[in-house]
């Protein structure tokens, strides 16, 4: 399958690094000879230096063959002007990143679809969802939603407070306690990750990533014995689009302070956006925060234009005892460092952006659809077994599952069930399978015919 | 540095090597020749190292630049190894020394020998014809497998190598730029054998056709396409008395000289595209211009406007210029100046991404354009300057690395001649070893001329010389880098 990503910054970088591991030809144009050169000496793809909206070099990049082109640069008029051209070219599906968020609502003049833009996505609205999620959640480093908020994946920091869980093997914990509903699907140990079977032990500083469904959260709440605390005050700190849109979306349920460097602009939020506290000042100076009350803040949202300013801003936070900080960078890199540092959630508009794009072509392409992480090195599949495969057999324990693998939960007929060894899948279940990417391959053949 | 993927590779290449074996294996099993066991203990070898050393040391891997100098310099090293073990175990080549360096001058593609020489070994009366059809076949088959690369060869057919493989391949290919003529690395490569396979299958037929027996046939076809030289007779090609054989295998010289990615868009339709190649274009006319001035110049030294002059004139430039090394006429009995031309055309040596040697036509012009260009810049020195070749602007790291290429080149050939008059050669002799090595064409000039060889060389001169082969043959940097104090920390 052929595919033509336009733009090979941060984004477009990290969706064709995935994409080419998965063995698609890949093509990226970059107008940076900079960018071209990082692309073709680390990537295994073919790159085209030139302007992504110029028709030459979407010919010299044989757009007209491709199955998908993405529009991925930093700018929506490129990405929009690249679609329509490769969408008279003949390219068969196009997906844009588009930033500004008009082009889509009811009152856009023009439509992306006008464009031949297939599918658009909206990096910062990604992000912004994927915040709310954690303020939702705020024991949690990482939330995520399946089967539309039925089912959960936590991944929830293990130190000293949860001693009746460390250093016991899984499948003890799991027999000794009836309340054990949910599946333990990963667990980053010094920037490692293992997926972890009945004779795992937890250690202090474990980050464990947990599927749960949305009901039996409070008792998985109660045997790490954390206590479940609501937020309520909010503080965001930069008034970038998603400091913007995190406000409007938040200013309803919890009291929302946003702090802004620049005058100016922190006049103008204060105009567009009511019913939030605008304060213009410093949020990596100290005495500043004392003042606004840092201690009393439950979640502190560092998402300034600078990502050195979030990293500073953040640790600050949680140092002075804000409840949760949640901090934004760009480069995806990064992350897992800053995990090390200190219990921080970090996320990535441009990381967001890369997981729904290979989300959604993952969907498109088959009927299996795909999830992957930064921090963790394991990917959510959702498996539908085809009729006559392998899995449908026998109970799960029978099967020579592959060792980096794991089934988290069974959707039977819209009813979320825990997968235990004994659990027998059938062709109307839709699976959720937790796997290292190397594995993947093998359990495709499980699940097919 | 990841030593365990480098054993898991080379433990890879070993065990291949191994089963290649199996070929001549058959081949002296028909022939019932006494190469017979050699083969076998040989294959036993390497496949009894090289599955353990594979199997135990599986990894997941993801290669930098600099693994892949190390992994592409050791593969090579490996295979000459693993190639020398049929010489030296058969008794064909009872020397270890001689036996490394035939296989080495194999694999490189070099097609220096120290075969032929009946006072030096008298085992082998009649030279090269002396020896079983397995051996024969053996020389052959080396040089075919290094002539698109040995790396690319693993990338194209083991999916081990499918990460990553862009930095191997990136370390092995010739020519300034490694272009890829599919997206991803592996499908390149597997296009590059599947065009190369093909167009050594046309040369068989066309050999067949043309008079020449079906053994010789295919062992010259191996010696063609990867442009080595290995022959099955003591008097190379010249003991063909068969102008068509002459111009066959001259033809798929030139073919193999040209960029394979040329040949690949040809095939998917675009015939066309070699005209617009400005490398090609110069490297036709280089071919084309001279063989005129030989032949221009063997009927000023008395020779007749015979179609025999006209065939050799064209025969001894394309074998030079593609490195291939085939012997035909004696050139040693041509004028001084037509030697000295083609001891220059060992230098330009065929176009990047062919199978030739030698440090490419595009390199060759690149320094050519570069000199204009300072001329220039002195006379304008606020003038911006592109160096363009044809209508493509031609990156300044692109230049630089010619010019350090050029550099190396050219160091590495004086100091092995130095090296090589230490020795007691003479300094025809000298030059034109170390320029045929480094260059990986096969003959040189005088003691070690297209009718001698090099088994009267004392042994350290073969081992210089066979490190030259590598050098030449990996353009250098991909072995230098090795040697730096900063690569190994």
């Amino acid at each position: 399958m052929r595919i033509v990503i336009i733009g090979g910054g941060e984004v477009g970088f990290h969706v064709a690094k995935a994409l080419s591991e998965e063995n698609f030809d890949i093509t990226v144009i970059d107008i940076s000879p900079e960018k071209c050169r990082r692309a073709s000496e680390t990537l295994d793809v073919i790159v085209v230096e030139g302007n992504g909206a110029s028709p030459k070099t979407l010919v010299e990049a044989n757009v007209s063959d491709a199955d998908y082109v993405l529009c991925l640069t930093r700018v929506d008029e490129v990405n929009l002007i690249a679609s329509q051209q490769a969408h008279e070219l003949g390219a068969a599906k196009i997906i844009a990143r588009l930033r500004n968020q008009q082009y889509t609502t009811r009152h856009s003049i023009i439509r992306p679809e006008k464009f031949g833009v297939d599918l658009v996505i909206h990096p910062e609205r990604a992000a912004t969802e994927e915040i709310i999620r954690l303020i939702h959640h705020p024991y949690a480093v990482q939330a995520m939603d399946f089967e539309s908020g039925r089912l959960k994946m936590l991944g929830i920091h293990m130190d000293k407070t949860c001693a009746n869980f460390l250093n016991r093997p899984l499948g003890e914990i799991a027999a000794d306690n009836h309340h054990f509903k949910f599946g333990v699907i990963a667990v980053l140990r010094n920037g490692e990750t293992h997926v972890p079977w009945a004779d795992f032990k937890f250690e202090m500083g474990d980050c464990v990533y947990f599927i749960v469904k949305s009901e039996d959260e409070p008792n998985l709440l109660r045997m790490l014995c954390i206590e479940a605390r609501e937020v309520k005050k909010v503080m965001i700190l930069g008034g970038s689009k998603i400091g913007r849109s995190l406000a409007e979306e938040l200013k309803d349920t919890y009291s929302v302070r946003l702090i802004e460097e620049n005058r100016k602009k922190a006049e103008f939020i204060a105009h567009t956006i009511d019913d939030i506290m605008v304060v213009n000042g410093d949020g990596t100076d100290i005495e500043f925060l004392k003042a606004e009350n840092i201690q009393d803040v439950d979640s502190y949202i560092a998402v300034s234009e600078n990502e050195k300013t979030n990293l500073i801003a953040g640790l600050l936070a949680h140092h002075m005892g804000a409840g949760q900080t949640i901090t934004h960078v760009t480069k995806t890199e990064y992350i897992p460092t800053i995990q090390e540092i200190g219990i921080v959630s970090v996320i990535s508009k441009n990381l967001s952006t890369v997981n729904s794009i290979l989300r959604e072509m993952h969907s498109d392409i088959s009927n299996a659809s795909v999830t992957t992480f930064e921090e963790i090195d394991v990917d959510v599949i959702e498996f539908q077994p085809e009729k006559g495969s392998r899995v449908v057999e026998a109970p799960l324990h029978d099967l020579d599952f592959p060792a980096d693998s794991i089934v988290g939960m069974i959707n039977h007929h819209g009813q979320l069930i825990l997968a235990r060894g004994d659990s027998q899948l059938t062709v109307d279940d839709i699976a959720f399978v937790f796997s290292k990417p190397k594995a993947i391959p093998k359990l495709k053949k499980l699940f097919s015919a | 540095m990841k030593s365990k993927t480098l054993l898991n590779i080379l433990g890879a290449v070993l065990a291949f090597m191994g089963i290649t074996m199996v070929v001549p294996i058959l081949l002296s099993f028909l022939y019932g020749e006494s190469d017979f066991w050699g083969f076998v203990y040989s294959s036993a070898i390497c496949i009894s190292i090289g599955l353990p050393m594979w199997y135990f040391t599986r990894t997941n891997r993801s290669l930098t630049n600099r693994d892949g100098f190390a992994i592409v310099t050791f593969s090579w090293i490996m295979t000459a190894l693993a190639g020398s073990l049929p010489f030296y175990l058969s008794g064909a080549i009872p020397d270890f020394t001689n036996a490394f360096f035939e296989s080495m001058s194999g694999v490189t593609t070099t097609g220096a020998s120290i075969l032929g020489n009946a006072e030096v070994m008298p085992h082998l009366p009649n030279g090269i014809e002396s020896l079983p059809h397995g051996i024969l076949f053996w020389r052959s088959f080396i040089q075919w497998i290094g002539g698109m690369g040995i790396v690319v060869f693993y990338i194209a057919i083991l999916p081990l190598l499918g990460v990553g493989g862009v930095q191997l391949f990136k370390a092995e290919v010739p020519g300034p730029v490694a272009d890829k003529i599919t997206p991803r690395v592996r499908e390149t490569a597997k296009y590059l054998w599947l065009v190369y396979t093909g167009f050594t299958l046309a040369e068989v037929i066309a050999l067949m056709i043309a008079g020449m027996p079906i053994f010789d046939a295919v062992c010259h076809s191996l010696t063609t396409m990867p442009t080595g030289g290995f022959s099955t007779k003591n008097a190379s090609i010249g003991f063909y008395d068969n102008s068509a054989i002459h111009y066959i295998i001259t033809f798929f010289m030139f073919v193999a000289g040209v960029n394979f990615s040329l040949h690949f868009k040809a095939i998917a339709g675009d015939v066309k595209g070699y005209f617009r190649d400005k490398e090609f274009l110069t490297y036709l006319s280089i071919v084309v211009g001279i063989s005129i001035i030989i032949f221009i110049s063997l009927v000023f030294q008395g020779g007749a406007l015979s179609q025999i002059n006209v065939r050799d004139s064209i025969f001894q430039t394309v074998t030079i210029i593609t490195t291939t090394g085939f012997g035909s006429p004696d050139y040693e009995l041509w004028p001084y100046f037509v030697q000295i031309i083609l001891l220059v055309l060992m230098f330009v040596g065929g176009m990047g991404g062919s199978t030739g040697g030698g440090m490419k036509v595009i390199r060759s012009m690149l320094l050519g354009k570069y000199a204009t260009h300072e001329t220039r810049r002195m006379l304008h020195s606020r003038a911006i300057i592109p160096v363009r070749i044809g209508k493509h602007h031609v990156n300044e790291d692109v230049v630089q690395n010619t010019l350090g290429f050029f550099l190396f080149f050219i160091t590495a050939f004086v100091i092995t001649s130095i090296l090589l008059t230490m020795l007691g050669v003479d300094i025809e002799s000298a030059i034109g070893a170390a320029a045929s090595a480094m260059g990986n064409i096969g003959p040189g000039l005088a003691q070690f001329g297209p009718t001698d060889n090099y088994a009267l060389l004392p042994d350290l001169g073969k081992w210089i010389l066979t490190f030259c082969m590598l050098l030449g043959r990996l353009e250098i940097f991909t072995v230098i880098v090795l040697f730096s104090r900063t690569f190994w920390k």
